[in-house]
């Protein structure tokens, strides 16, 4: 009963820091010498974003002290000065996660989210197919209304009580519900820190946003059914059999009680329309075309929201402050969003964007370089934060859209790559993570890197091929403000390597 | 009995070790339970040479004030733990007439004193569950108490295969009488009845086998009425007319209880060390924990009962 726990030895407790030690330098030194980082600065702030990516792959309980290193070093050798890193913090994308996290909390307060679980659990003659269908599309829709994580939280709660009264084992809905919430949550500005940041960052309203992404999204997400139903055959089949025996002996799928949701429900859609009209209001307002208020309604509309909320429930406002707020994700977003600024502030994006650009050149076909940033931020993606690549690739692309507003389509190759490959493995993205976190403490199940893998990447495949023929067949909206096209700028011809440098 | 025909080696510690036929006092004529406590701390006091007898007394009649240590029929065994002892000290004093001990218990003819060192709480309770174990057998009792001479006590005691290791395990602090068990058959409405009744919040579950395949608590009874989800709300006050536990009560009776059997719960070897209890109550948060030999349920150790047994007893 008792169990000793060996320490691990020195060589192994070194062997980590040391290897990304070395990543970090090496990368740093290849991109100084193939010309994305020609300066110090520049080649300071891409070992420092390497070191904050290898963190969070070889031991991302380490992620935010890494990045207030990696800050530090940026602004200790003046790569970085302190007001940039302040201005690269993204504080507006902050405050609007910020509001809809309390959002969220006043809806699971007021018992929407149980009501949605007890609507589901409460379906007469339902089958192990029909519960997936359900189980997929209610994953999307939530992600694409709430949040990934406050999705998934809710789904796995459905999963969980059905499948402990079934007595089946919850990992092959787990999976599902995790896929389909991934694939949901690129379809609107508030479904994924992706979707909002992208969304401001390229000048989209919600509409635009929402009439690009959703129909790309409904059919992933009838593609994805048809993979995880054929893939998950077996234990449909057993829930089947025993749901049906469980209508044998008169039992239900859990207690049944009348829950109040009207308010949550009223506030959900109060909140979501209010967004969804936010470009009129800033109209109404006078706040179009005003410098520095593009999209201010879009991210002050949740804190409004929360802010009445609050006033309404004063007695709960502490709590949705403390416990529903993810602090701890928000403070990494911050860090990793100034880390990313200073690829921006020294050159380095601008560098990259210049290559890219130059690819074009030499025959690559927009439709070609769309492929390769959907396969680059989705392979990304699988292994590291999918902001993490957002962030680090958003300026790159807004670069080349200065250039030719035509690479627009690209902000929806990012978009699209990096939350689709989020499934491709467990690490993928935070509702992963979460999903995999709430399976173990409530079941005791593990869910290997394999297991998930093996649909996670057919899932990814087919999703980043729906989403990358639809970029290419149907383009997407251009942002409501395009962005001005740079004077004139003489492509570099293929035959020079001349980059752009930015002194330190 | 010789203790040289036992199986036993001769150079294990039992509970002969401690005893000295200077500490025996045999046949005293009628006595109260005071004056029989006085005479076997007396007694002690002026053969070891142990200062304090005052104190040692005062120990044992506040440990008789808590609870009396009459352990079977005939048989008391006051005992105390000091801080000054540097080892452990046993007296025995034999009764024909029999001394009346405790209220609304019959006379005992046996009475066997225990002193051991504060720090030592293991060999304390080893010494007391080899007594106990030694006199398990009625007739052990009278034979004892009818001996004429010290030396044939101590050679009882001798001869005893009970010995003390000096480090405290599982099974030495279990309790391992009548064990109220479920079986993972039974319906819901057998384990509420029996939670109800027994007026326990925890009952293990064993197979047919009587392998030990879980437990069921009044905690997942609950559970079962009120998910996580809806524990979520703030204000359950819509829920005024427990609505929640309607499916449960209507199917309690074809609901088994594997429903509700939980498999992560608090448990031991019989051989593992006594630390490794502490440990699980600490580890799981538990009130009790199941002792287990192999698979099969040996006893059940609660919380209060396994901090009286260390701390108090």
């Amino acid at each position: 009963m008792v169990t000793s726990s060996a320490s691990p030895s020195l060589f192994s407790r070194l062997l980590k820091p040391v290897l990304l030690g070395a990543a970090t330098l090496l990368v740093a030194w290849l991109a100084a010498i193939g010309g994305l980082a020609p300066t110090r600065a520049s080649a300071i702030a891409v070992g420092a974003f390497i070191f904050v990516v290898g963190t969070i792959l070889v031991a991302s309980e380490y992620r935010i002290p890494a990045a207030f290193g990696a800050l530090a070093v940026l602004v200790a050798t003046r790569s970085m000065s302190l007001v940039d890193v302040l201005g690269h913090t993204q504080l507006d994308i902050i405050f609007f996660l910020c509001g809809m996290m309390v959002i969220v909390g006043v809806l699971k307060d007021l018992g929407f989210m149980s009501w949605i679980i007890q609507s589901i659990i409460s379906r007469k003659n339902m089958t192990g197919v029909s519960f997936t269908i359900i189980l997929c599309l209610l994953s999307a829709l939530l992600a694409s209304i709430l949040d990934e994580v406050s999705s998934i939280v809710v789904i796995l709660a459905l999963v969980f009580q059905v499948c402990d009264t079934l007595k089946i084992r919850p990992t092959p809905f787990v999976l599902i519900g995790v896929l389909c919430t991934n694939i949901g949550s690129p379809t609107t500005m508030l479904g994924n820190p992706v979707g909002i940041f992208i969304g401001t960052k390229a000048g989209f309203t919600f509409t635009q946003f929402l009439h690009g992404a959703s129909p790309i999204t409904v059919v992933s997400i009838l593609a994805t059914i048809g993979v995880l139903l054929l893939w998950f055959r077996q234990d449909i089949r057993l829930m089947t059999e025993r749901m049906e025996e469980h209508r044998r002996e008169h039992k239900g799928l859990g207690p049944l009680v009348k829950i109040p949701y009207k308010t949550g429900l009223f506030i959900l859609v109060a909140t979501v329309t209010t967004i969804a009209f936010h470009h009129q209001i800033e109209a109404l307002l006078g706040l179009v075309g005003t410098p520095g208020n593009h999209n201010a309604f879009l991210i002050v509309t949740p804190l409004v929201a929360a802010g009445i909320l609050m006033a309404w429930r004063p007695h709960r406002a502490g709590h949705y402050v403390r416990e529903d707020v993810e602090w701890e994700t928000l403070l990494f977003f911050m860090l990793l969003f100034a880390i990313s600024g200073s690829l921006e502030v020294t050159g380095v994006t601008d560098n990259m964007a210049l290559k890219l650009r130059t690819l074009t050149t030499r025959g690559l076909s927009t439709h070609m370089l769309s492929a390769l940033v959907v396969g680059i931020s989705s392979i990304g993606s699988a292994f590291v934060d999918n902001m993490t690549f957002v962030a680090a690739f958003s300026p790159v692309i807004k670069e080349m859209v200065s250039f030719d507003t035509t690479y627009n389509t690209l902000w929806w190759a990012l978009l699209f790559g990096a939350c689709y490959g989020g499934n491709i493995t467990v690490i993928g993205s935070t509702a992963n993570i979460v999903a995999l976190g709430l399976l173990e403490r409530h079941s005791h199940l593990r869910i290997s890197f394999l297991e998930w893998f093996k649909v996670g990447l057919a899932v990814g495949v087919v999703t980043c091929v729906i989403g990358w023929a639809a970029i290419c067949i149907e383009p997407p909206p251009h942002p409501a403000v395009p962005q001005t096209p740079a004077p004139a700028a003489e492509v570099p011809d293929a035959a020079e390597s001349a980059v752009v440098s930015v002194a330190p | 009995m010789d203790p040289t025909s036992s199986n036993r080696n001769p150079t294990e510690t039992t509970v002969a070790t401690f005893l000295d036929e200077r500490d025996i006092i045999i046949g005293e004529g009628p006595l109260t339970r005071d004056e029989a406590i006085h005479r076997l701390v007396t007694r002690l006091a002026s053969v070891h040479l142990l200062p304090g007898a005052g104190e040692m007394e005062q120990a044992i009649f506040a440990r008789e004030a808590r609870g009396d240590t009459v352990i079977a029929e005939g048989v008391a065994l006051p005992h105390a733990r000091l801080a000054n002892l540097q080892r452990p000290y046993v007296a025995i004093l034999t009764s024909r007439e029999g001394i009346a001990f405790a209220p609304g218990k019959g006379p005992v003819k046996l009475i066997i004193l225990l002193f051991t060192p504060l720090s030592q709480p293991a060999i304390h309770l080893q010494i007391l569950k080899a007594i106990a174990t030694a006199l398990r057998n009625p007739k052990s009792v009278s034979v004892l108490a009818s001996h004429n001479s010290p030396h044939d006590i101590l050679r009882f005691f001798a001869g005893s295969q009970q010995t003390v290791s000096g480090h405290l395990e599982a099974a030495d602090i279990m309790y391992d009488e009548v064990l109220e068990t479920l079986n993972e058959s039974d319906s819901l409405e057998k384990a509420i009845d029996r939670l109800t009744e027994l007026k326990v919040n925890i009952l293990p579950v064993v197979d047919r086998y009587g392998t030990m395949v879980g437990v069921v608590t009044i905690n997942a009874l609950l559970r079962i009425c009120i998910p996580q989800y809806l524990l979520w709300m703030h204000d359950l006050s819509p829920m005024v007319n427990f609505e929640p536990f309607v499916d449960m009560l209507r199917n309690e009776r074809n609901s088994s209880i594997a429903d509700v059997i939980n498999k992560d719960f608090a448990h031991v070897q019989t051989t593992d060390p006594a630390i490794s209890v502490a440990a699980e109550f600490v580890r799981r948060n538990a009130f009790t924990c199941y002792v287990l030999d192999g698979t099969r349920l040996a006893g059940v150790i609660k919380l209060p009962y396994f901090l009286n047994k260390i701390f108090r007893e």
